[in-house]
């Protein structure tokens, strides 16, 4: 009972741990890959490598006088960060590391809770941060805030849509909800039969964290910002939080759902054994994320932003067709080759 | 359908570039700590050489005060009365600030005891410092001396 109690609880401290260990040092990445795209530097002061950067950032939003806008709902406008951060803490408790490892005799798997509805909970997670973007546009009594948010909202919702589209092709071949279960199945990583569902995954992710060329809520070079104008100092450091956290997130879903979690370390356990093979596979899990990671800067730094009507046609004329077609795909095969 | 897989092509040769950009050396150069060399006749603030004593080249003739359009180099004298000919300098300055590196003073100077150093980092939040005083003029072509040796 006391070891499940302590599992339980080192498990949930990593899951806590993770998307708030490694934001500060991803924004430094990403500023610092971006440097280097666009053949400058990139923050070099703080610290070693400037690695320190973003701790001194932190430091000085929270050092910001706590501002709130004449007229503002106060309720709704310090409910809406926390609306838009807490989920996207509490999806880290199904995301897997790994699958399970044994040590000193117990076997421990690599993910906070296996969750038999896992996908299903994490799209519907992703869903309640649009009701914090809604609400921060209201509350904040600002015209521009309200069009940020509305502009912001239609975008998430119809890019939601396609994120659990192109989710429905892996369950159907992996015959589960269950995230652990759908690494463990992945013989061959799912993104090599199922190409176009990766795509429209890989889409709309961008589009759901709102990232380069998806980034319409924010448009840091025209606009000053969407929904969160109204917001400064340490509130604002929760929506900023909240977006790298829901990248991470999206990381390790494309990395465990598309790529296979630790593919292919599980074929090497008969030659090097249990441990290192496992070892292995988090090295691996964790090196796509990060490549994947690299790829959302990569793109950041390559493509200009999408129009709004260009964003809203590609969404609903192309990624929909294609997530049908990736349905359809999935069944077929499950049908024939996995069946 | 408004969309041609086409298109996906000129993206992929923008990430190519944006990559092969990733790859290479940033231009910055990061002054204070790095310093872009200089061409051999850059002309900076003026300094004032030394005689082979150590002292400074200048007689107090008084040229180049005059040649100055901006009026940054004041001179004082004595007369010498063990050498009545000759004059003593008792204070040569030249605001740095006000100079505008026009390099007359250097050509009006019939003892070529000026020359146009590379010197160029001169930022303070004083002005005051600025006014250069001849030992930190004899300063500027010793180190100048010094720097042109260690980059040859």
């Amino acid at each position: 009972m006391t070891e499940l109690v302590i599992t339980v609880i080192i498990k949930s401290g990593i899951a806590f741990a993770i998307p708030l260990m490694i934001v500060p040092p991803l924004i430094w990445a990403e500023r610092r890959v971006l440097g280097r795209i666009q053949s400058r530097v990139g923050p070099n002061r703080v610290g070693p490598f400037g690695l320190f950067q973003t701790l001194a950032d932190a430091i000085k939003l929270m050092g910001k006088e706590d501002m709130r806008p004449d007229g503002a709902d106060r309720v709704l406008f310090v409910l809406a960060p926390f609306l838009l951060l807490v989920p996207s803490f509490m999806a880290w408790s199904v995301v897997p590391l790994g699958t399970e490892v044994e040590i000193f005799g117990r076997t421990i798997g690599l993910y906070p809770t296996d969750l038999n509805v896992g996908v299903l909970y994490i799209v519907a997670l992703t869903s309640v941060a649009v009701y914090g973007i809604v609400m921060a546009g209201w509350a904040s009594n600002s015209k521009y805030a309200l069009l940020g948010s509305l502009r912001s909202s239609a975008q998430m919702i119809s890019y939601e849509i396609m994120l659990g589209l192109a989710l429905v092709g892996v369950v159907v071949l992996a015959g589960s909800l269950s995230l652990p279960e759908i690494v463990r199945q992945q013989q061959v990583p799912y993104a090599i039969p199922l190409i176009i569902g990766a795509f429209v995954f890989v889409c709309a992710a961008l589009a759901e964290t709102n990232r380069a060329p998806f980034d319409l809520p924010e448009a840091e070079t025209e606009l000053v910002s969407g929904y969160h104008v109204e917001y400064s100092g340490w509130r604002f450091s929760f929506f900023f939080l909240s977006e790298y956290a829901n990248m991470v997130l999206a990381s390790f879903l494309v990395a465990a759902v598309f790529l296979g979690g630790g593919w292919p370390a599980q074929f090497l356990e008969p030659y090097i054994g249990h441990l290192p093979a496992a070892l292995l596979a988090l090295v691996f899990m964790v090196g796509k994320v990060f490549l994947f990671l690299f790829f959302y800067f990569w793109l950041r730094a390559t493509l200009p932003r999408f129009r709004y009507d260009q964003m809203m046609n590609f969404c609903w004329k192309v990624l929909l067709p294609l997530g049908l077609l990736n349905l359809a795909v999935a069944t077929v095969l499950k049908l024939t080759v996995y069946a | 359908m408004s969309f041609r897989f086409g298109s996906l092509v000129p993206i992929a040769r923008g990430l190519s570039v944006t990559l092969r950009e990733f790859f290479r050396r940033p231009v910055t150069i990061r002054y204070p700590e790095e310093k872009r060399p200089l061409s051999a006749i850059y002309r900076g603030a003026v300094g004032m050489r030394r005689r082979p004593d150590g002292r400074p080249k200048c007689v107090g003739c008084g040229l180049c005060e005059t040649a100055c359009p901006n009026e940054c180099i004041t001179i004082t004298t004595e007369s010498n009365p063990a050498q009545p000919t000759d004059k003593v300098v008792t204070s040569y300055t030249l605001d740095v600030g006000r100079c505008l590196f026009c390099s007359l003073c250097v050509e009006a100077c019939p003892v070529e005891a000026l020359e146009m150093t590379n010197a160029y980092d001169f930022a303070t939040d004083d002005r005051s410092t600025l006014i250069y005083d001849v030992d930190r003029l004899m300063d500027l072509v010793d180190k100048q001396g010094k720097e042109a040796a260690t980059l040859e």
